[in-house]
């Protein structure tokens, strides 16, 4: 877990330094200018994901998927009254295919009668394959919204997910991401962060 | 345009070569090895000495060899096959079996059945149970506790498969050979 922050802090220093070469929150700059935003109700957005870290649960190695992200503005004006920010709740569903397991999990390949008729396991395979998530996250996202092209939030939620037909819970999901405004309602989005990263086409409805 | 998609994909990808990924472990005799949750895990530790452990899922097993020691819990159904010298340790189960060797120690408790073929030597405990039913290779002992006495009447039994012949024991418990 402190393996997994300390790359979560890490990749979020990445984000911050990017963007600040990117020259973007200079040149038309919005942050300063509350409400002055394509006016939405609901953000709509399917994504690709790349889970790089270890999941929560008995999950291990990299996983790939897919997901959605329906995000309800709540507050057009956020925390913070002298600047461009609002804040909604998301909910998602998430389908994310890792490639291991933690643990040494294998398979029972050949299996013994012991006494009571209970079957004992006598050889192994090594490996057991993928293991399957769906995460149901809900996030309060709070936007920057920096300048005409471009946007940035932050995400601290919760999550459900299901593992093999286990339901489990985790206290904390954390997510950082930006939003390249292609259209007034059409943007490209990116999320950093814990369990999984995601890139997908926002629609601001 | 180009610019802005191309500073996406360099903060997807160094974000990605940040994060890495993991391998899996794997289960090697003096570490610590470990299988919870989910429906099934089934451990091969090769060497002597690996510690197994399961708990909290529908099945699991072990397949070690000489000194092992594993531990199986709060699960349906648990086992364990190893070699000599092995102690094997079940409870909060619905059903535990092992296959052990010589001079094995099987410990059984809150299960609904408990089976072992043990060999030579060896030593089985088996303490509320619906049934405890043991076969041994040689000579073994077998312990009951709750109910007290190893009696089939009570869901205990012993079958003797090699020259040692069956022992009633002044304590309730039965042996093959002597007590």
């Amino acid at each position: 877990m402190r393996q997994s922050l300390a790359r979560f802090a890490l990749s979020l220093a990445v984000l911050v330094i990017c963007l600040l070469n990117s020259g973007a929150v200079h040149a038309q700059s919005t942050i300063k200018q509350p409400g002055n935003r394509t006016s939405y109700v609901f953000e709509a957005e399917p994504h690709l994901l790349a889970g790089l870290a270890d999941p929560p649960g008995f999950g291990a190695g990299t996983g790939l998927g897919v997901g959605f992200r329906g995000t309800v503005e709540l507050l057009k004006n956020g925390f913070i009254p002298k600047l461009n920010n609002s804040v909604g709740i998301g909910f998602g569903i998430d389908y994310l295919r890792y490639d291991g397991w933690q643990g040494p999990r294998g398979r029972c390949e050949e299996f013994a009668t012991a006494p009571s008729g209970v079957p004992v396991c006598v050889r192994t395979s090594s490996g057991i394959g993928h293991v399957n998530y769906f995460y149901l996250p809900v996030v309060m996202q709070w936007n920057f919204w920096l300048h005409e092209k471009w946007s940035v939030f932050g995400e601290p939620g919760v999550a459900f997910f299901l593992q093999e037909g286990d339901l489990d819970f985790t206290p904390l999901v954390l997510f950082v991401g930006g939003r390249y405004h292609v259209t007034d309602r059409i943007t490209l989005s990116m999320r950093l962060g814990y369990p999984a990263f995601s890139f997908g086409v926002s629609f601001l409805l | 345009m180009w610019r802005q998609l191309s500073t996406l994909s360099l903060l997807f990808t160094l974000g990605a070569a940040l994060a890495g990924c993991s391998s899996n472990e794997t289960c090697d005799p003096g570490h610590p090895c470990e299988c919870s949750g989910g429906q099934e895990c089934y451990i091969g530790c090769e060497g002597d000495g690996c510690t197994p452990h399961c708990s909290q899922m529908n099945r699991c097993g072990a397949v070690c060899d000489d000194n092992c020691s594993s531990l199986c819990h709060d699960m349906d159904e648990c086992s364990t096959s190893c070699g000599d010298d092995c102690d094997v340790k079940c409870h909060g189960a619905a059903a535990c079996g092992a296959i052990c060797g010589d001079r094995c120690h099987f410990d059984c408790h809150d299960v609904g059945r408990c089976g072992v073929r043990a060999g030579n030597q060896s030593e089985i405990v088996c303490h509320n149970f619906s049934r405890c039913d043991v076969e041994c290779t040689g000579t073994c002992r077998v312990h009951s506790a709750s109910p007290d006495i190893c009696d089939p009447a009570q869901g205990c039994t012993l079958k003797c498969l090699g020259a040692a012949a069956l022992t009633m024991c002044s304590d309730g418990s039965v042996a093959c050979g002597g007590c």
